[in-house]
């Protein structure tokens, strides 16, 4: 009997060992970190800090003498974009965007599909004369050659890797892993529409490889969001897919495959996340980010309070954080950032939320406790509706705005059908950072001629052009299209490093971007697509997002990123 | 550490409101364990369909939401019924791993065929008990206002028209259209009251149900001996389908009461809500209907302060919040290490 009672504590004891090790170590030590910074924001200083930790933070102090965030433009470049004061650049930047804009129509759909042309032509132009001077591609000493200093070593790919695989007599296979099940399962809805364009490509404007069409055929993983379901489904898109390249969705799960993606070089443009780790060209050559980095939008959050509630200054700000790479990574974003500026943000709280919580009332308790003058929602998927539902039931909303505060979601939250008009009235006033993006159902879009376009794909391929994330898929696919065709038509035509090549050169007008927002890639010195942005806030009768001032554009600024797995944060 | 104690009275209104929800759903549970002696793990995914069920009828058909609830309650209770009939009673009731497969088969079917037909995408429902006068049947839905309160009664024609006139009818309707009370300084919301309520009159009715009424004492005979109960002219078969009809009575009645608080109706909405329940049901006693009922709501307290109360507000401590589940898992394995039968449920004697 002795015995047995025993065992069952030592299983107790194991139990309670699983548990903390889930606490303290599930995540990688961004966590840890996090907990840190968050501690010296909110905490008054700590007494006797040794001489080496004075070191330390004198150290830290040189690193960030820039105010430049990883994976972000400096802040005074962010905060001057904000306060309108462009410099030379992005006045260099408007010219060329509104004669471009002048030379094409872009209120219908041949207009833009004319002005698409004509920019790829331009990259192929530009693309075939480098490649053909040697400047570009593969030399003889094995590495790969592209614009502003990008490279890579070819050689050290594995031996039995081609740079044609995936490419078949009839097929471009591309595999892609998303959440098709699961808490964060609506996001799988984007492949669908990422499909729908890539089908409307192949039905109407195929892309030719060898003088035939191919068929962009995508190969789709349910990882239900869980990163260690994405690292064995990529081994399986990979070794036994034998996909061309590889596209992924969620920051834990990108985080948690693209050393190996990289390692097998495979192309990985565009992923489904703005973690700033997705813009580090030297290290991770194949993997490109797409949308802002949330590093960019914790900045501009900082900039717009700094710029806008000068009377309230400094804020106490509180963060409902899914807690994940994902959420941390724009905990620590918008940590820094205020840990910088202590002028604007007097404590920062955030509060962290599992992303599996079936409903936040106790986290937006904690939250509401702290009494804010700012809350910023840091989640995504499901808990972007529940976060502004459970401000306004737990009276948050009131007590923000009361105080003349505000409230933010985040621009992953965007979506107005799923998202804003299920939280119904409690959605009205929020602002957002949006990223630049349209959402297709956002009644103001209605009528642009892309987005109809697209909605009518959708339709016709029986997809549901009421959920705005279908409509998302159109984001992602369209300048992943682009890439590819103007990969095609380059010497060699299409194949790995050539795709690679026209994706870290790219430089198209993404029609699903409001104007203002420039959309480049350029190798080394540019890593982020999207580093711009609207603020908008939501008007609740019009199921809209009302845009506040100038579109923000801080294009070709933001530093890149070597991700620092170990203690989170770019090295 | 601070002890923050003037927001505890919030937390605890929180953890019984989430532990209600627990407890109907853990009583489906408990329902199919008392009749078959097994977890059932398709109750989420049979709720959540029961909760679409009321989406469909009240915001896609525009019936009345208690008139919708009703009809789904009883659409499930014949889809428990069927599945009892098709899937279940073909197998040896000895023999538990087969009907554990296909509950656990039912909870992927049903799972992907309502992600494939509703997309995952959150569907708004209406909240029974969001405002008092939805409590009624049409043309009395309200407007609220940004801040949650409302501007007043809709008329006949759709707009808002101020059921009374001057202060007092201003009054009237701020008082009416608040979605809470404020008792010790905290918000306790009409949701949670009706979910209270509802979770007690269904309680009230399950007792009447199993003790007033004939197919109730067949239930319990089954469940006490199923071998001697058939023995004595029950039939153990319609019995048993009846309990599963029961348990879907509750699994659809807490999704469709937890529906407003989880944004919606998705086909996901049950998954993590059954680990709760089950935390629950074990706590309480696997057959035991009223140890179910504090068993969810210990869990629902546990989560809300224990774990948010205590661990992230007194102790500071962020990644507590991510503990909430853990601490679930933790309750069950510490039930079934000490107490197997849980607190109230029957405890096996063995004699040799």
């Amino acid at each position: 009997m002795t015995k047995r009672r025993m065992w069952r504590l030592l299983a107790l004891l194991f139990a309670f060992s699983l548990v903390a090790a889930a606490c303290g170590g599930g995540d990688d030590d961004t966590d840890a970190d996090a907990s840190e910074t968050e501690t010296e924001t909110t905490a008054a200083p700590s007494e006797g800090d040794d001489m080496a930790e004075e070191e330390e933070m004198a150290e830290e102090e040189d690193e960030g003498a820039t105010g430049a965030l990883g994976g972000a433009a400096a802040e005074e470049d962010i905060e001057a974009a904000v306060a309108g004061e462009d410099d030379d650049d992005e006045m260099a930047d408007e010219e060329m965007m509104e004669e471009e804009e002048m030379m094409f129509d872009r209120s219908t759909i041949e207009g833009i599909f004319e002005e698409a042309a004509a920019r790829r032509a331009k990259a192929v132009a530009s693309l075939t004369e480098k490649i053909e001077s040697g400047e570009y591609g593969v030399g003889d000493d094995g590495i790969l050659r592209g614009p502003a200093g990008f490279e890579i070593d070819i050689s050290a790919c594995p031996s039995d890797w081609s740079n044609t695989t995936g490419i078949t007599d009839s097929q471009i296979r591309i595999g892609h892993t998303t959440a098709q099940s699961g808490n964060l399962a609506a996001y799988g809805n984007i492949a669908y529409g990422w499909e729908n364009y890539f089908n409307w490509l192949n039905d109407n404007d195929p892309i030719m490889v060898g003088g035939a069409p191919r068929d962009l055929t995508l190969i789709i993983k349910d990882d239900a969001y869980v990163a260690a379901q994405t690292i064995e489904f990529v081994d399986e898109l990979i070794e036994a897919e034998n996909v061309f390249s590889i596209l992924t969705l969620g920051s834990p799960n990108t985080l948690a495959v693209y050393d190996k993606i990289n390692a097998e070089c495979i192309p990985h443009p565009f992923v489904m996340t703005g973690h700033p780790a997705w813009g580090d060209p030297v290290n991770h050559p194949w993997t490109t980010i797409m949308q802002m980095s949330y590093s960019t939008e914790s900045i501009l959050w900082g900039a717009w309070i700094k710029e806008n509630l000068a009377d309230l200054l400094p804020v106490k700000v509180a963060g409902l954080v899914m807690d994940n790479d994902f959420g941390l990574a724009y905990e620590l974003g918008f940590e820094e950032w205020a840990h910088e500026n202590t002028d604007v943000v007097s404590e920062f709280l955030p509060v962290r939320h599992d992303p599996a919580a079936p409903t936040l009332t106790n986290e937006m308790t904690t939250v509401l406790a702290f009494d804010p003058d700012v809350f910023i929602s840091m989640t995504a998927g499901n808990p972007c509706l529940l976060a502004i539902q459970e401000a306004g039931q737990s009276g948050l909303i009131e007590n923000v705005r009361d105080k003349g505060g505000v409230l933010f979601t985040p621009s992953v939250c965007k979506a107005v059908a799923n998202y804003m008009e299920p939280a119904g009235d409690a959605s009205d006033g929020w602002w957002i950072v949006g990223g630049g993006g349209k959402d297709t159902t956002d009644s103001k879009f209605a009528d642009e001629p892309f987005i109809t376009w697209l909605n009518d794909n959708l339709a016709a391929g029986d997809l549901d052009p009421g959920n705005s994330l279908n409509g998302v898929g159109y984001m992602y696919g369209y300048p992943y299209g682009e890439a590819l065709r103007i990969a095609a038509d380059l010497p060699g035509g299409l194949n790995r490093t050539n795709f690679i090549l026209a994706v870290r050169s790219i430089d198209i007008y993404h029609p699903m971007l409001l104007d203002g927002i420039i959309t480049q890639l350029n190798g080394n010195a540019d890593a982020y697509f999207v580093e711009g942005s609207d603020f908008s806030q939501f008007d609740a009768a019009g199921q809209t997002w009302d845009q506040v001032g100038d579109v923000v554009d801080v294009n070709g600024k933001s530093t890149n990123c070597a991700w620092d797995k170990d203690n989170g944060g770019c090295r | 550490m601070n002890w923050n104690w003037e927001i505890l009275p919030d937390f605890i209104f929180n953890g019984l409101r989430d532990g209600a929800v627990y407890a109907a759903a853990a009583l489906a549970l408990v329902l199919i364990f008392k009749a078959t002696t097994l977890i059932n793990f398709a109750t989420g995914e049979l709720a959540m369909l029961g909760a679409f069920f009321v989406y469909v009828l009240n915001v896609e058909q525009g019936l009345w939401l208690w008139l919708s609830i009703a009809i789904a309650v009883l659409i499930s209770a014949a889809i428990g019924a069927a599945v009892e009939r098709t899937l279940v009673r073909p197998f040896d009731p000895a023999d538990h791993l087969p009907v554990v497969l296909i509950t656990l088969g039912l909870f992927l079917i049903i799972n992907a065929v309502a992600g494939d037909v509703w997309n995952y995408q959150v569907r708004r429902v209406n909240d029974p008990f969001g405002h008092f006068p939805s409590w009624v049947p049409n043309g009395s839905e309200l407007k609220t206002s940004s801040e949650g309160t409302i501007a007043c009664l809709e008329n006949a024609d759709g707009d808002l028209a101020e059921v009374a006139a001057g202060t007092a009818g201003a009054e009237m309707c701020e008082m009416v259209g608040r979605t809470f009370f404020e008792v010790i300084g905290a918000r306790l919301h009409y949701r949670t009251i009706g979910i209270w309520i509802a979770l007690a009159l269904a309680l009230i009715a399950l007792a009447l149900i199993l003790g007033k009424t004939k197919a109730g004492l067949a239930f319990r005979a089954v469940s006490s001996n199923t071998e001697s109960a058939r023995l004595v002219g029950v039939n153990t078969g319609r019995t048993l389908g009846f309990g599963w009809a029961l348990a879907s009575v509750f699994g659809t009645l807490s999704a469709a009461l937890v529906a407003p608080a989880l944004g919606g109706v998705n086909p996901n909405m049950m998954l993590t809500i059954l680990i709760y329940a089950l935390a629950g049901a074990a706590l309480g006693g696997l057959d035991s209907l009223g140890g179910a009922v504090i068993g969810g709501l210990v869990v629902g307290l546990i989560k809300s302060v224990l774990v948010s109360w205590f661990g992230v507000v007194v102790l500071g401590q962020a990644y507590f919040s991510i503990l909430q589940l853990a601490m679930a898992f933790l309750l069950i394995l510490i039930v079934l290490l000490f107490r197997p039968a849980g607190l109230f449920g029957t405890r096996r004697i063995e004699r040799v």
